[in-house]
């Protein structure tokens, strides 16, 4: 199926329901020590204990950005070839982030699509018996899992 | 987007600032987008557009929630419509469509992730519940939507694929004219199942004029097993659309009473009654991370 090419990069929510858009919580004071990792990991309670695995492009730019960010947060992030994520080798995390490159030659990779080459999709197919919690970014989605509802529309 | 979801609340508050942007024009030929106002409220994600970002991924929604594993949490700004998934839950599977990683994401953006991977946790253990296996119903209600447009274009191959987008009975009745489709198709939409690849409307349903999908399903079919244990229609809906063996209008009736709390219809699993196992608690544990 081709993809569109239209940026998304907002959350819509409808004006004719003012009483959504006025569920926001509470606005805390905003400092920059309140904004700190430090301060927000506590606020994350146990959690921050967890072990959390990106798994992912090795390499490249965005498993940089994830790593040192969750690394901010979490006490144990690990990096891994998304590839290589089986139900033996994420047993050992607590929940995973799944990613991998730009499709556009964005970010330092390579033009997979638009440019006459195939699409750099990453080889690899959940069974369905994996059961770890999974963030799946963007179209890690719909290649990871098997014939689930996130698919690519 | 269902801002009450516990990812834009905790265990971080992402202090989430909303602001206006345009209805894009592509929504308005979809039945929910037909009504939208001019402008909607948003909340930007990760800085940056097209080309120099890429593009996200929305998935399908319809039919999204009519398993009890699933979560809608919210569209994005999006070219496939405006209640296409952007940040969607299936058991222990979770949809961030955008593609902007954290050196992108804004602030707000950032605490949402947090939250969600805290939020995800509870779901260790789980699968999904069933494979997609068939498009919901009310795709026929965008196809409805999109019609004007497709037959503009007046070729084969654009015909072709119409006439598989309805049901063929519907045709046989009405052609490819979008009212009288429209018209046709609402009386009869509790009525659509999917074989082989195509919607077909249920004799039998239409026949004893009973959804599908509803508990009336049930009232209509052990009516007719007391008056014949051996009725052929309702047989016949047993096979097709509930998961157990008929052995007797009496063993039927019971193992109805025992588990009609635990049944719910999926129209992208099949277009049948499925059994919510008894181990899963499909409403997700509010108290996350602390």
């Amino acid at each position: 199926m081709k993809r569109h090419v239209v940026t998304v990069s907002l959350l819509a929510l409808w004006l004719s329901s003012p009483a959504v858009a006025q569920e926001t919580a509470q606005e805390e004071p905003s400092s920059p020590a309140a904004d700190s990792p430090v301060i927000e990991s506590s606020r994350l309670g146990e959690a921050a204990d967890w072990k959390i695995l990106y798994a992912g492009s090795p390499g490249g730019s965005r498993e940089k950005a994830f790593v040192e960010f969750l690394g901010e947060h979490f006490k144990v992030v690990e990096a891994m070839n998304l590839e290589k994520l089986t139900v033996e080798t994420a047993a050992p995390y607590d929940v995973i982030v799944a990613d991998w490159t730009s499709q556009y030659g964005n970010d330092g990779y390579g033009k997979g699509v638009n440019d006459g080459g195939a699409l750099n999709m990453p080889k690899v197919k959940l069974p369905p018996s994996f059961s770890k919690p999974v963030i799946a970014i963007d179209y890690v989605a719909a290649k990871i899992t098997r014939r689930t509802k996130l698919d690519w529309l | 987007m269902r801002l009450s979801h516990p990812i834009f609340h905790r265990p971080l508050d992402p202090r989430i600032e909303l602001e206006a942007i345009d209805t894009p024009d592509g929504y308005r030929i979809y039945p929910e987008g037909k009504h939208l106002p001019d402008q909607l409220l948003a909340w930007t994600v990760h800085e940056g557009k097209f080309p120099k970002v890429d593009v996200g991924m929305v998935s399908d929604p319809v039919g999204f929630e009519d398993t009890p594993d699933t979560e809608w949490i919210s569209s994005g700004v999006n070219s496939k419509g405006p209640r296409s998934v952007a940040l969607g839950r299936q058991a222990n599977f979770f949809l961030w469509g955008f593609y902007g990683a954290p050196d992108r994401m804004t602030p707000s953006a950032k605490r949402v992730f947090l939250n969600t991977i805290v939020y995800m946790k509870q779901f260790d253990g789980r699968t999904p519940l069933a494979r997609k296996v068939s498009q919901g119903r009310e795709r026929i209600r965008q196809m409805l939507g999109f019609l004007p447009q497709l037959l503009e274009r007046a070729d084969e191959s654009t015909r072709q694929y119409l006439e598989r987008a309805f049901p063929k009975k519907a045709l046989e009745h009405c052609g490819l004219d979008a009212d009288k489709l429209d018209a046709y198709l609402s009386e009869r939409i509790e009525y659509v199942t999917h074989t082989d690849g195509q919607f077909v409307i249920d004799a039998d349903l239409e026949q004893l004029a009973v959804p599908n999908r509803s508990p009336a399903f049930f009232a209509a079919v052990l009516a007719r097993l007391v008056v014949d244990p051996k009725d052929p229609v309702a047989l016949r809906l047993i096979e097709r659309y509930v998961p157990v063996e008929y052995t007797g209008a009496e063993a039927f009736a019971r193992w109805y009473a025992e588990n009609q709390h635990r049944l719910y219809f999926s129209d992208t699993a099949g277009y049948r009654w499925f059994l919510r196992p008894t181990d899963r608690d499909q409403e997700p544990v509010e108290e996350s991370g602390r």
